[in-house]
């Protein structure tokens, strides 16, 4: 079990990490979300003892790891650019955390083996003996994946696994990310600034923004119980109702009376949903709602009525 | 019509480009090169092997070899361990070594060996002190030693800083949290990643090394069949007319810089087909 208790970091006295703390259970996928610039990476890094914060701990099965370098603490990272060892095959860049070993270093055989198994694992037996710069983006991001499993880590950090790849390659290997976390009994953190994938992945995602923890939660209480605004705003969609009402675009209906008044600006599909766009007469704060795909669209220019199903209160 | 006109003058610019770039290359590095070599060999390839046989000339060029061969390695070890200082960690006064490393580029050479004189000539700050105990620096091998490697000592590191900034962090990381120490780190990750940078510094270090002539001929004292380098003995010999035996000393360093040339156009080439690749 990971415990960080009331971790602080500064940069040249500028706070990046302000009073952090979180627990992760052996087995759990955890997600650290935020915009650009939250410290995401920073709090990887000092987990990982890549970084050293100034107050605080990290305990490791209640042990106190602050004191200990990356290179003692067995955790695999997988960087967001990769790393690989460019010089090196790809299965030398997956055999080195064996290779490298001063205490019961195996047998060259067994290293080329268990490298074979690992990249196999990942579904790229056959590439071996490639060089990094011969493999696809997505290619890449697996031999990290599968160079980082090798020394059986106790803990796998991943920073923004995904960042550099594009849109469809992303959603493949996102699933396939899961299936493997899950399959290998793995307790893994990794950090993005996409919600969806946030969401989507996530047994429990930490928010974060400007250093501070903005609430952990399952994706279900993230989504449906945001507490406070910014959670709100960054996860999932929002409108602002008077009063400090926050609403999500698929809780707002159509009334005949009462609610507050829309003028429709624009009217498309969205997948399966209607998605109105519109401006509140009240106010002048833009709107967004999601109508059932069954029911009749509005007309642009036209005035609707609309009340929350659901909504949360931030207070006016 | 215009527009044949306009693409033939182009073209006719682009050549008398070209003549004019070839003429000046052919003026300044061609002519003097086959000076050297066709002074060199006058007097046929018998004058020739006299001249470079010549016991002082002979005692020049291995006092020039054993000179790049300590300095050379050392400016390596130095040049790579300030790269990895610089471009690895943060640390207080990072911008002061990066420019303290470029000193010796923007001070006269003779200046630099001045400074060496200063400091441990006869009547410098520590002469006194060397002299109480028998030890040369100034007019002596070490002095020379002392000013090469102070001349030379950029070349390396210049090659490297920027290349190790542009490279970053993330591999030496990524070593360390797969369970590599600090120096399996370097030997496994680092050092590949900057061999062909390093190999590219060297030479043109050990190209200087050989040729310096400024500051060595400030420290050395001229000294026959022991203070000379090469370069010193070729202006000897060329002061006393012996423009055959100068020629020949002389045509084995322009050999060096034709050897050190080709090297660095392969290392390019290189570098270019394989940059990030296997190599
Ligand atoms: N090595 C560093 N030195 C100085 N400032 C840094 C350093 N690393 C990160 N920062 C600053 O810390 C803040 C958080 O950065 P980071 O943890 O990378 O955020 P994120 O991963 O969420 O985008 C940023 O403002 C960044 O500029
Ligand atoms: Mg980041």
């Amino acid at each position: 079990m990971i415990r960080v208790n009331n971790l602080t970091k500064r940069f040249d006295d500028v706070s990046v990490l302000r009073d952090i703390s979180l627990s992760v259970e052996p087995g759990e996928f955890i997600a650290l979300l935020g915009p650009s610039g939250s410290g995401k990476t920073t709090l990887l890094r000092i987990i990982a003892g890549l970084e050293f914060q100034d107050e605080g701990e990290v305990l490791v099965d209640g042990r106190d790891v602050s004191g200990l370098s990356v290179r003692d603490r067995q955790v695999g990272f997988v960087f967001q650019h990769y790393a690989l060892f460019r010089h090196m095959t790809v299965a030398q860049n997956v055999g080195f955390g064996l290779s490298v070993r001063k205490r019961n270093r195996p047998p060259k055989r067994e290293i080329e083996a268990r490298a074979q198994e690992l990249l196999r694992l990942v579904q790229l037996d056959g590439l071996g003996k490639r060089y990094p710069s011969q493999l696809s983006g997505g290619q890449r991001q697996r031999v990290a994946l599968a160079r980082a499993l090798a020394i059986e880590p106790k803990l796998l950090l991943l920073d923004e696994p995904f960042g550099a790849l594009d849109a469809k390659v992303r959603k493949d290997l996102r699933r396939w990310l899961r299936d493997l976390h899950r399959q290998m009994g793995l307790t893994s953190i990794f950090v993005t600034h996409d919600q969806e994938e946030a969401l989507e992945l996530a047994d429990r995602v930490v928010v974060m923004d400007h250093g501070v923890i903005e609430q952990i939660g399952t994706p279900e209480e993230i989504y449906m119980e945001p507490a406070t605004p910014f959670v709100s705003h960054f996860v999932g969609e929002t409108n602002h109702l008077p009063d400090g009402l926050h609403v999500r675009p698929h809780d707002l209906r159509i009334v005949e009376e009462g609610g507050e008044a829309v003028l429709v600006d624009n009217v498309f599909r969205k997948g399966g949903v209607w998605r109105v766009e519109g401006v509140l007469s009240g106010t002048g704060e833009i709107v967004e709602i999601d109508l059932d795909a069954g029911s009749p669209a509005p007309q642009p220019g036209a005035t609707i009525r609309v009340q929350p199903l659901r909504s949360k209160s931030f207070g006016g | 019509m215009s527009i044949h006109r306009s693409t033939t003058e182009r073209r006719a610019t682009r050549i008398l480009l070209i003549l004019v770039a070839l003429a000046f290359l052919a003026f300044f590095l061609l002519l003097p090169l086959i000076a050297v070599f066709g002074e060199a060999l006058k007097q046929g390839i018998g004058g020739f092997a006299n001249a470079v046989t010549d016991p002082d000339a002979q005692s020049a060029i291995r006092l020039t070899l054993m000179v790049a061969a300590i300095s050379v390695p050392l400016n390596m070890v130095f040049g790579v361990a300030a790269s990895w200082a610089i471009s690895k960690y943060d640390f207080k006064g990072k911008s002061l070594l990066v420019t303290l490393i470029d000193l010796p580029f923007s001070v006269s050479p003779v200046v630099s060996g001045l400074i060496f004189v200063l400091l441990f000539g006869a009547q410098g700050y520590l002469g006194p002190w060397l002299a109480d105990h028998g030890i040369r620096v100034i007019f002596a091998v070490p002095g020379i030693l002392l000013a090469t490697i102070f001349i030379t000592f950029p070349f390396v590191a210049r090659e490297l800083i920027p290349l190790m900034q542009e490279q970053g962090r993330a591999d030496e990381e990524a070593a360390l949290s797969l369970g590599a120490s600090g120096w399996q780190t370097f030997w496994r990750v680092t050092l590949p990643n900057i061999r062909w940078g390093l190999l590219y510094g060297v030479l043109l270090c050990n190209a200087r090394a050989m040729g310096e002539f400024g500051a060595v001929s400030v420290v050395s004292g001229h000294i026959r069949g022991e203070t000379n380098t090469m370069p010193l003995h070729v202006e000897i010999l060329y002061n006393e007319y012996n423009f055959v035996g100068a020629f020949a000393v002389a045509s084995l360093l322009a050999l060096l810089a034709l050897v050190t040339l080709v090297a660095k156009s392969v290392l390019e080439w290189r570098f270019d087909l394989h940059s990030g690749a296997k190599h």
